[in-house]
């Protein structure tokens, strides 16, 4: 059976917020770019989390079966972090998806344990199905590197949004700091990919 | 008469000089978001809460930098002649810091950074923080 795959044509048709995004780079929408589509996808690597609720999981097993928009955060950050959060409580109060989730990564396992990421999340008034976690601290650069969401120093790092599909695989990276809009275009597109008719 | 007329000339220096530091202490509450002022990403019709949209969250040092995220704002900063993001040398005065604050485009017609917000300011609150920032040693 062939895996359901993210269409450009589809993503198109779906947000004109995405295809001004991607409209510069439609030649070079492969996985390297910096943004856009990501073709071929990327399996999430094995990495362990630790949930804002305690829990333990890996991260390919918390994506699977969702729709899921990541972000990369940490809850010390007093600069970008505070609007990445605005972000994703607006898209969590637009969001009428079933099976779409909202996932907030630290950067920054040492301080953010689970009661930092929990007062976090409540501090933007979270639903349940927008989650942050924190991988273990040897996991960081393997994170960073799976989502190329570094930038430059120590407390830096990429305001995009990361798309998953239900298998867990990347396949859209957005512009930095994107707008509500665009993320909610992009999880429909991915959610209404996943129900089309394969032949 | 000629007393009364230093008097009053007193009196209208000070008042000035009150203006001013009312000016400047609204300038740094606005800096700090004591006093929010709404803000909006370029494009993005949602206002963003005044945790989010704090002059200092950018411009002062935190997090695990010694370094502000954002670049410094002060007198010399701004008054200075200097290349700005690949721009030709410019200077800020009143109405460009303020075009770029509302607009995000500096003074020298390049857009800056898209996490920047657009700040819905009145000419009283932006006055305010110009003072404020020429404060600013």
């Amino acid at each position: 059976m062939n895996a359901p795959s993210i269409t450009r044509r589809k993503l198109l048709r779906w947000s004109p917020a995405v295809a001004m995004a991607l409209a510069p780079t439609a030649r070079r929408a492969q996985a390297h770019s910096e943004f856009g589509i990501v073709k071929p996808p990327q399996a999430s690597p094995s990495m362990w989390l630790i949930k804002d609720d305690g829990a333990q999981s890996d991260l390919c097993k918390h994506l699977l079966g969702h729709v899921s928009a990541v972000q990369l955060v940490f809850t010390k950050c007093r600069a970008t972090c505070p609007i990445q959060a605005a972000l994703f409580a607006d898209v969590a109060r637009r969001l009428r998806i079933p099976d779409a989730q909202l996932l907030s990564l630290s950067i920054d396992p040492a301080i953010d344990k689970p009661a930092a990421l929990r007062a976090w999340l409540e501090g933007f008034k979270a639903p349940a199905f927008w989650r942050a976690a924190a991988p273990r601290l040897q996991d960081v650069d393997l994170m960073l590197d799976y989502f190329r969401g570094r930038s430059q120093g120590t407390d830096r790092h990429s305001s995009q949004v990361f798309l998953m599909d239900h298998e867990a695989r990347l396949v859209l990276r957005t512009t930095a700091m994107p707008s509500a809009s665009t993320v909610l275009d992009s999880i429909a597109a991915i959610a209404k990919d996943r129900t089309r008719p394969h032949p | 008469m000629r007393a009364s007329g230093t008097i009053a000339l007193l009196l209208a220096l000070g008042a000035v000089a009150c203006e001013e530091s009312r000016m400047t202490a609204l300038g740094e509450h606005l800096f700090k978001g004591k006093r929010p002022v709404p803000a909006r990403l370029s494009g993005d019709p949602t206002l963003l809460p005044v945790e989010a949209t704090r002059c200092s969250n950018c411009h002062e040092p935190s997090g695990l930098d010694a370094a502000a995220f954002g670049p410094e704002v002060t007198a010399t900063s701004l008054l200075s002649e200097k290349k700005r993001r690949g721009g030709p040398p410019s200077r800020y005065d009143f109405k460009s810091f303020c075009a770029l604050l509302r607009t995000g485009i500096d003074p020298t017609f390049v857009v800056i950074d898209r996490a920047m917000p657009r700040y819905e300011l009145n000419d009283e609150s932006c006055k305010a923080l110009w003072n404020y920032m020429r404060s600013r040693p």
